[in-house]
């Protein structure tokens, strides 16, 4: 179409109302404002204040938070424990969700149903899923138990959760890779399906083998949705908490960080640690994020 | 031989997605010594329905009714804040889309960066926010809270949503007598239907999934969503194992069946959510 | 009534200046056809007029009326959009009668003015389809049905055809130019394909980078172009041009290029007396391929019009012949004549610059590939072009 000169920077001329797009984003402006914005700085501030019910008035502190924290037995096992649950659910994730949305690319008459099964774990309230494993996991009405039994791999019924820390750990995170591989599989995808389809035309017309055109094509070329899935998954295993909670309580063989966090604010009423704790997990999300992104982010265009 | 190893995988991934639930199902409808024979049964034997009765029936000393309760609280939040989301930020997104104003391009950022926000930045805030307005355990705290939280994905959503529309329809609106805010109801958002309902289904289920901050603000069972009810519960031991498993199938339910049905629209709307 | 004046408009984005000084006015009832290459601000001037751009200075002025300011719903003018703009939740009919809606016609008008268009544009049977069920030429029909509906008192239309097939494009184009007439509504068309221009306008403006080379009807466009740009852009194939020296001779006024020396009619030199300052110096001379012929089957009995060429391309097209030959004489690397040739679709571009010309000759040429052939060029059918300016000369 029109195709002057300078078209992409060009500003549409104004035909509304001075105050139009103002009054469409108020509402907007007040709810992010009030109620995201307003908390956010509320942590960052008294995160340096020693905050208690218990134990009034609101004073400053400095770093006491931060330090009491750090020498805290309980807070340094849950961050412990949740580099252990970011491992397990960002590589899981990732690779089954690689794995998934590769199966999706193709155009068959399965795609409809895969698509409906797969969007399932996703859809699911995190409590629920959590409990319905936990039946799983059960030692008396498991079927792990059973299945285990039947063929013959154990001779007699165990414990799952809660006998060994690393164990409970990598049990409670698949629950959680469970819910959150869709969500990498189809971010995935829509990265998969941005390559250009005569890349591979061409590859194959050159010699390419099935594995070779992965390898050099699909591999490289995803690395943008690889890095947007990973980085999805490191936010969603960093912040673990309903799985946590069902399966683990508040025993510190497998807490969370954020466990922890719920625990020390309000078990604990003692809230400028809730909010040191916070804000530190934010630095380290914000921190692992860039980290990812630096490492397998490629800007790919075509 | 290709094809093969696809249907193995393909097969595989079916398992691995539906399992659990079946898995849930078929212990819900058997006896609880059924449940706990070895070797497992894959299919229930004896089959009862019992345990849904009882449900349904509201005996059984307040477990169904505290959750039936607990799923109309659910319910109920889940859809307020999904409605008030959906305008609200249906809005936003027109005027990021479409209209140009100073500053435009700063509230936008600031309120895409609000997604990047973990849940801890603003939950013990919100709480005593809440409490000092009084509004803990009631509908409205909750469905404020959750859209403050919904917000800046809707509003992504919908956004991408409306940039490709063309201009050029909005255009023929205007020169056919449109004013903005008529090309707006009669144009953007009829053409962008999928992408509403897309968005409005996302906020639902991610409505109906919360639990740290329902949690958080509810100590009693007026408010309390299905969640947080399932999760106690089952952590209780007092109620039966199979009675339990048909309280989480039914739990799944409502949500499960909108993924089932709905899975179009989810799709397209995380995948145009992430054209980055 | 609705005539439609651009007094000095000019536009400019971010320091470029995309329409400038744009003194253009249709007169009541007019189809002016606004042609030129990409990129040369014909379609920012169809939106200033539609008011959905607004002019950096100058005057829009519609049936006497400044419109400076003026909201597109406020003007009373409709536009068919080169994509069509349908909207795609509403049927045919729903689509047609938006416009009246909007301004709350009572409704069995609307329904009568609907069925109307429809009628005249054969939609009657698609009124309850969706714009995705039609196939392009039918939704090209809708768009104008809802153009027409409104009555409005301009019609603009955005490169309508272009997204068509070949063979719609000639039969559509015909209906437009029916259309314009029966409805005697003041149209502004926006095309960059010359062919539109010649046929569909009563008058033509042709635009150059922003600016208006030249306004006149299409007649007069093709045979007293005013500078080298709107000969080359305008006929299709485009106009030879090479640089040649005037030369006087006993006869009269002589052209050389290269190797080749062919005389200039006396008649056409006494009717362009600016010649006259150009004998003994260089000037750009150009000739229409349709007025070259093949020497054999012209029946003059001189030589001094011919030249000697060799041919490198013969293409048959049916009933004439297009022959491509090496005319050993630098071909004036003008930026227009790129440009214009560029713009009109030719495909040998390079070769201009490699001295070709192009000649359409009667198909029962014998010229071949690889031999030469002796082309006569009609002494009556040059034009003269100033080697610097690319102006035209006249007087």
């Amino acid at each position: 179409m029109s195709d002057e000169a300078g078209k992409t920077s060009r500003k549409r001329p104004r035909r509304h109302g001075r105050f139009l797009p103002y009054v469409l984003l108020s509402p907007l402006v007040l709810f992010i404002g009030a109620l995201a914005l307003y908390p956010t700085a509320v942590t960052t501030v008294q995160a340096f204040f020693t905050v208690n019910p218990v134990d009034p008035p609101t004073r400053f502190a400095g770093l006491a938070n931060f330090r009491a924290l750090l020498h805290n037995p309980f807070v340094r096992e849950s961050a412990a424990n949740t580099v252990l649950y970011i491992i397990v659910g960002v590589a899981l994730s990732t690779l089954f969700g690689l794995g998934m949305a590769l199966v999706l690319q193709r155009r068959s008459h399965w795609r409809g149903i895969l698509l409906a099964f797969i969007i399932l774990p996703w859809a699911l309230p995190a409590v629920v899923e959590a409990v319905i494993w936990g039946w799983i996991y059960d030692p008396t009405f498991g079927v792990l138990n059973s299945a285990l039994k039947s063929l013959g791999i154990i001779n007699s019924y165990h414990v799952w959760l809660g006998l060994g820390r690393v164990l409970s750990i990598v049990l409670i995170e698949l629950v959680q890779v469970w819910q959150i591989t869709p969500l990498a599989a189809l971010l995935i995808l829509a990265a998969l399906q941005s390559i250009p389809q005569e890349l591979y035309e061409a590859a194959r017309v050159d010699g390419a083998g099935r594995w070779e055109m992965f390898r050099r094509i699909t591999l490289p070329l995803v690395r943008p949705g690889l890095a947007v899935a990973m980085v999805e998954s490191l936010i969603l295993s960093l912040n673990v908490f309903d799985q946590v909670y069902v399966l683990n309580g508040f025993a510190p063989g497998g807490a969370s960080i954020m466990l922890q966090t719920y625990q020390i604010s309000f078990n604990n009423l003692n809230f400028g640690q809730g909010y040191a704790l916070s804000l530190l997990a934010t630095f380290a999300t914000m921190l692992l994020s860039l980290l990812i992104l630096a490492v397998v982010y490629r800007r790919v265009e075509f | 031989m290709r094809r093969a190893i696809r249907l193995v995988v393909i097969a595989l991934i079916l398992a691995w997605s539906a399992f659990p639930i079946y898995w849930a199902l078929n212990t819900s409808f058997t006896t609880i010594s059924a449940a706990q024979s070895v070797p497992a049964h894959f299919v229930p034997a004896p089959f009862t329905t019992k345990n849904y009765h009882s449900l349904l029936s509201q005996g059984n000393g307040g477990v169904a009714s505290q959750f039936w309760h607990s799923f109309l609280n659910s319910t109920i939040e889940s859809g307020l804040a999904t409605v008030l989301t959906v305008v609200i930020a249906l809005f936003a997104a027109y005027a990021f889309a479409r209209l140009e104003f100073r500053g435009k391009r700063v509230i936008l950022v600031v309120v895409l960066a609000t997604l990047l926000l973990p849940v801890y930045a603003t939950l013990i805030p919100l709480y005593r926010i809440m409490s000092n307005v009084h509004l803990v355990n009631t509908y409205l705290g909750i469905v404020l809270v959750y859209t403050s939280g919904f917000l800046p994905l809707a509003i992504w959503i919908m956004y991408n949503y409306f940039a490709s529309v063309p201009r050029e329809l909005e255009e023929a609106a205007f020169v056919d007598g449109a004013t903005p805010v008529m090309a707006l109801w009669r144009v953007m958002i009829p053409v962008s239907g999928p992408g509403i309902a897309a968005t409005a289904i996302i906020v639902f289920l991610m409505g109906w999934a919360q639990f740290i901050f329902p949690l958080v603000l509810s100590s009693n069972l007026a408010t309390q969503p299905v969640t947080v009810v399932v999760a106690a519960l089952s952590g209780q031991r007092v109620v039966p194992f199979t009675l339990l498993n048909a309280i989480g199938v039914l739990a799944a339910a409502l949500p499960g069946v909108i993924a089932l049905i709905l899975n179009r629209y989810i799709v397209q709307g995380v995948m145009a959510g992430s054209i980055k | 009534m609705a005539e439609i004046r651009y007094e000095q408009v000019s536009k400019t984005y971010d320091a470029n200046l995309v329409v400038h000084d744009l003194d253009l006015r249709i007169t009541d009832g007019e189809l002016m056809v606004l042609v030129g290459p990409s990129g040369c601000g014909k379609t920012t001037a169809l939106r200033m007029l539609a008011g959905l751009e607004d002019p950096t200075s100058g005057q829009i002025v519609i049936d006497g009326k400044v419109v400076n300011g003026l909201e597109p719903r406020d003007r009373d003018v409709a536009m068919v959009f080169q994509n069509y703009a349908l909207y795609p939740h509403l049927s045919v009919y729903q689509n047609v009668a938006f416009g009246l809606r909007l301004h709350h016609e009572p409704k069995d008008e609307i329904d009568r003015r609907v069925r109307e268009a429809a009628r005249v544009l054969q939609l009657e049977q698609l009124l309850q389809r969706k714009p995705k069920q039609l196939s392009g030429g039918q939704r090209q029909r809708v768009a104008m049905g809802r153009a027409i509906v409104r009555q409005p008192k301009v019609f603009l239309m955005d490169e309508p055809l272009s997204n068509l097939d070949a063979k719609l494009r000639v039969q559509m184009r015909a209906q437009i130019a029916r259309l314009q007439r029966d409805l005697g509504v003041t149209m502004l068309y926006v095309t960059h394909d010359q062919v539109e221009a010649m046929t569909l306008g009563h008058r033509v403006a042709v635009m150059r980078l922003g600016t208006l080379q030249q306004v006149a009807a299409p007649r007069v466009i093709y045979t007293r172009p005013v500078n080298l740009f709107v000969a080359s852009f305008i006929g299709s194939p485009a106009m030879n041009v090479v640089e040649a020296e005037l030369r006087h001779a006993p006869d009269g006024l002589r052209a050389r290029f290269g190797p080749h020396d062919i005389r200039i009619d006396a008649r056409l030199v006494s009717e362009r007396p600016g010649l006259q300052a150009y004998d003994g110096r260089q000037v750009v001379l150009g000739v229409r391929p349709q007025n070259v012929e093949d020497a054999t089957l012209v029946e003059t009995e001189s030589t001094d019009s011919t030249i000697d060429a060799t041919v490198e391309l013969r293409e048959d097209l049916g009933p004439e012949v297009d022959v491509h030959v090496g005319i050993d004489a630098p071909v004036p690397a003008l930026e227009e004549i790129v440009e214009a040739t560029q713009a009109a679709g030719e495909a040998d571009v390079v070769g201009r610059t490699e001295g070709i010309f192009v000649a359409r000759l009667g198909s029962g040429s014998e010229a071949r590939e690889g031999r030469r052939v002796k082309l006569w060029i009609d002494p009556r059918a040059l034009y003269f072009f100033d080697p610097q300016t690319g102006a035209a000369i006249y007087d």
